[in-house]
C-alpha cells in the first residue's frame, strides 16, 4: 500500500488545514445534534461548511434539518470466501482470526461465523494453498444531504443489525476527505455518538477543536469527565470546551460541573438555558436559530458561534 | 430466570432512570432482582442509588500489537499491512510507531513480521464491579477503558458476572439498562432478553431510532414492550408512538410525563420512585412495573 493510497484513510485527518470543529459530550440527549446543526447553520451565512454526521447507530441531523438525504455508497468490507476443494483443513485461517469467526472442519471447509468477522483479512494472508478468496460484506451506507447553498451534509449510517460502527465511521470520514478535496469547504463540523469508546475515539481522531456539550446532573458530570479523558488522551485537540446545555435544569446544578471544568482546564464556553422553542423547532426540523432566532436559547447559540468564530480563526 | 432488557436507540431519554425504578420495585414485591448496567461506556445506573462494593473483575478482552524494537529490521512490511492506520513509520529511526489508539489487535502485523518483532497481547479493557446496593437488591456495573472497542464483550461478561450472583442469590429477574445505538454492545445487551423494554420520547429523533432499535430486539426477543417518556411533550409524535407499539404488534406499557422531579431525584442520586413516590413520574412508573408484571405472568404461564 503506498502513501498515495492512504490519501483518505483516517490519519490524514491529522493533517487537515479547514477549520474542524467536532461537537461530543459523553451522555446521550445532551443536546448535541441540536448543537451541531445549529452552529453549522450559523456557519453557513458566511461559509462553506460541511456537517459531518458520525453518530452512525443513531444519526439524526437529516431528520433535524428535515432534509433528504441521497445514498452515496455501501461501507463494503472484506469477507473471506472458501475454495473448498483448495482447502486442506490445516487449520491456519481459524488460528489466525482474533475475532474466533473462523471454525476449522477436518476435511472440510472451515465454517465462517460472519457476524463476528472484522475483516481484517489475517485468513487470507496466512492460507497458503489459495484456499480463500474475497467476498465482501456491508457494514453501513454512506448519504449526502444538501441544506442550502453553502452547507453540505454527509451522514454515515450503521446496516441495522450490524455491529462495527467504528468501520462505518471510517469510511465516511474518508469519504469526506474526497469531498474537501473537490468541494472548497471552509468549515468542517462533526455530530459524534454518545460515550467515550472507540467509535467516539476515531470520530474525534485528528480534530483540532472539540466542544462537549453536557447537562448539570450527576450523569452529565460522570460521562463529561470520560470524554475530556478521552480528548486529552488522543492528545490531538487544540480547543477543547464545555457547552452546559439546560444550565438551569436543577438548583446549584452548574457547581459540579465547573467542578470539572476546574479539574481538568477546560473551560465552560457557553449555557444554554431550558428553551420551550428549542423543542418546538426540534420536532420542526427547523435550526431554533433560524425559526425563533429572539428566543433565550437561540441567543445563547449565537453567542457561542461568534465565540467559536474567533476561536478558529486564530 | 426472565432477563428484561431496556433499550431505545437514543441516548438521553431514560433507560436509567426507568431502570433504576423498576429495579427498586420488584425489590420491594418480590425481593428477587438483580440489575445490570450494561452501558459500559457511560454507566450511570449506580450514579443514582449507592452500593457497597463487592468484588471487582478486570476484563482483559482487547489485544494490542507491542514491539520488540531490538528484533525489528525495518522491513516496513507491518506498516505496509495494517488496514487500520495503527502503524506510522518513523523514517528518523526506522521503525515503525504503533498507535495504540487504532491498533484494532488483529494480529497482521504479526503474521507478517519475518524478525518476530511484533507480538499481539491482550490489555485490560475495562472493570467490571457487583455491588450491594442500599435498596437491598444486588447490581453489576460494567465500566469499559476509555477509548477501547470491545463493548460487546465486557457487556458479555458483566451478564455472566450477573448470572453467577443471581444464582448465587437466589435471584430471578435481572434488569438490565442497556447502551444507546444500535451496534455492538446494544446487540451483546439484547442477546438473550426474554422482554426488552423500548423507551422513547414524542421527538421526530427519538422515534426513528427507536425504530431501529426495534429491529435489533425483533432480531433476538419475541417479547417487547413501549414506554413514552416525556410523553406531554408533544401530542401529535405521542399519537406517533402508540401507533408505532400497534403497528409493529409490540405491548404499549405505558406513558411518564414530563415531570420536574425527574432531574432533581437525578441530582439527589436517588431514584424517582424513592425521591418523590407520589409524583406523575413515580405514578406512571408504577403503572408500567403493573402492565410489565402481567405481561412477565402470561409469559411464564404460556
Amino acid at each position: 500500500m503506498s502513501i498515495e493510497d492512504n490519501k483518505y484513510s483516517l490519519i490524514n485527518w491529522k493533517n487537515i488545514n479547514i477549520p474542524t470543529i467536532a461537537i461530543t459530550g459523553g451522555k446521550g440527549g445532551t443536546g448535541k445534534t441540536t448543537i451541531a446543526i445549529n452552529l453549522a447553520f450559523l456557519f453557513a451565512q458566511n461559509n462553506n461548511v460541511l456537517l459531518i454526521d458520525l453518530d452512525v447507530d443513531a444519526p439524526n441531523t437529516a431528520i433535524l434539518l428535515n432534509s433528504k438525504l441521497k445514498k452515496i455508497k455501501d461501507v463494503i468490507n472484506f469477507l473471506p470466501k472458501f475454495i473448498e476443494d483448495n482447502c486442506v483443513s490445516c487449520g491456519l485461517c481459524s488460528k489466525a482470526c482474533r475475532e474466533h469467526a473462523i471454525l476449522n472442519i477436518k476435511g472440510k471447509a472451515p465454517l465462517l461465523l460472519p457476524e463476528l468477522c472484522s475483516g481484517c483479512g489475517a485468513c487470507k494472508l496466512v492460507c497458503k494453498n489459495n484456499a480463500i478468496m474475497d467476498d465482501k460484506k456491508i457494514f453501513g451506507s454512506i448519504h449526502i444531504g444538501k441544506i442550502n447553498e453553502n452547507f453540505d451534509l454527509l451522514v454515515g449510517e450503521l446496516k441495522l443489525r450490524e455491529a462495527r460502527s467504528a468501520e462505518v465511521i471510517k469510511a465516511t470520514k474518508s469519504y469526506a476527505l474526497e469531498l474537501i478535496d473537490k468541494n472548497k469547504y471552509d468549515i468542517i463540523i462533526i455530530d459524534t455518538s454518545p460515550g467515550a469508546h472507540c467509535d467516539v475515539l476515531r470520530a474525534l481522531y485528528g480534530i483540532k477543536n472539540i466542544l462537549c456539550v453536557t447537562e448539570p446532573t450527576p450523569f452529565g458530570v460522570h460521562d463529561l469527565e470520560r470524554i475530556i479523558k478521552l480528548i486529552q488522551h488522543i492528545k490531538m485537540a487544540k480547543n477543547v470546551k464545555i457547552i452546559l446545555n439546560r444550565a438551569d435544569l436543577v438548583k446549584d446544578g452548574n457547581k459540579i460541573i465547573e467542578n470539572i471544568s476546574k479539574k481538568y482546564f477546560v473551560e465552560i464556553i457557553s449555557r444554554i438555558p431550558i428553551d420551550i422553542a428549542i423543542l418546538k423547532s426540534y420536532s420542526e426540523g427547523i435550526p431554533v436559530v433560524k425559526k425563533y432566532p429572539d428566543s433565550p436559547s437561540a441567543k445563547s447559540i449565537l453567542e457561542l458561534y461568534k465565540k467559536l468564530e474567533g476561536i478558529i480563526c486564530q | 430466570m426472565p432477563i428484561i432488557t431496556i433499550l431505545s436507540g437514543k441516548g438521553g431519554v431514560g433507560k436509567t432512570t426507568l431502570a433504576a425504578s423498576l429495579s427498586v420495585l420488584f425489590n420491594e414485591n418480590d425481593n428477587n432482582n438483580i440489575s445490570i448496567d450494561t452501558d459500559v461506556d457511560a454507566p450511570n445506573l449506580l450514579l443514582i442509588m449507592k452500593g457497597k462494593e463487592i468484588e471487582s473483575r478486570n476484563t482483559y478482552s482487547s489485544e494490542k500489537a507491542f514491539l520488540n524494537v531490538e528484533k525489528c529490521n525495518g522491513c516496513k512490511l507491518c506498516y505496509e499491512h495494517c488496514k487500520y492506520d495503527a502503524i506510522e513509520w518513523d523514517n528518523d529511526t526506522n521503525i515503525p510507531k504503533i498507535d495504540r489508539l487504532l491498533c484494532e489487535g488483529c494480529g497482521i502485523c504479526e503474521i507478517v513480521c519475518p524478525e518476530k518483532a511484533i507480538e499481539i497481547r491482550p490489555v485490560k479493557s475495562g472493570v467490571i464491579k457487583y455491588l450491594e446496593t442500599e435498596y437491598g437488591f444486588p447490581a453489576i456495573s460494567g465500566e469499559l477503558e476509555i477509548g477501547e472497542g470491545s463493548s460487546g464483550k465486557i457487556v458479555s461478561e458483566a451478564k455472566q458476572f450477573g448470572s453467577e450472583i443471581a444464582n448465587k442469590r437466589n435471584k430471578d429477574i435481572i434488569i438490565v439498562d442497556g447502551p444507546p445505538g444500535i451496534g455492538c454492545p446494544v446487540i451483546s445487551s439484547a442477546s438473550g432478553s426474554n422482554y426488552i423494554i423500548l423507551i422513547s420520547e414524542p421527538t421526530p429523533a427519538a422515534i426513528h431510532d427507536v425504530s431501529r432499535a426495534l429491529n435489533i430486539a425483533k432480531y433476538f426477543c419475541n417479547s417487547i414492550g413501549l414506554v413514552i417518556n416525556k410523553s406531554d411533550l408533544n401530542d401529535k409524535f405521542r399519537m406517533e408512538l402508540e401507533e408505532f407499539a400497534k403497528e409493529n404488534n409490540i405491548d404499549f406499557l405505558g406513558s411518564i410525563p414530563l415531570d420536574k422531579m425527574v432531574p432533581n431525584s437525578i441530582t439527589k442520586g436517588i431514584p424517582i420512585i424513592k425521591y418523590a413516590p407520589d409524583s406523575p413520574a413515580s405514578q406512571a412508573i408504577k403503572e408500567i412495573f403493573k402492565n410489565l408484571k402481567k405481561k412477565l405472568i402470561l409469559m411464564k404461564n404460556a
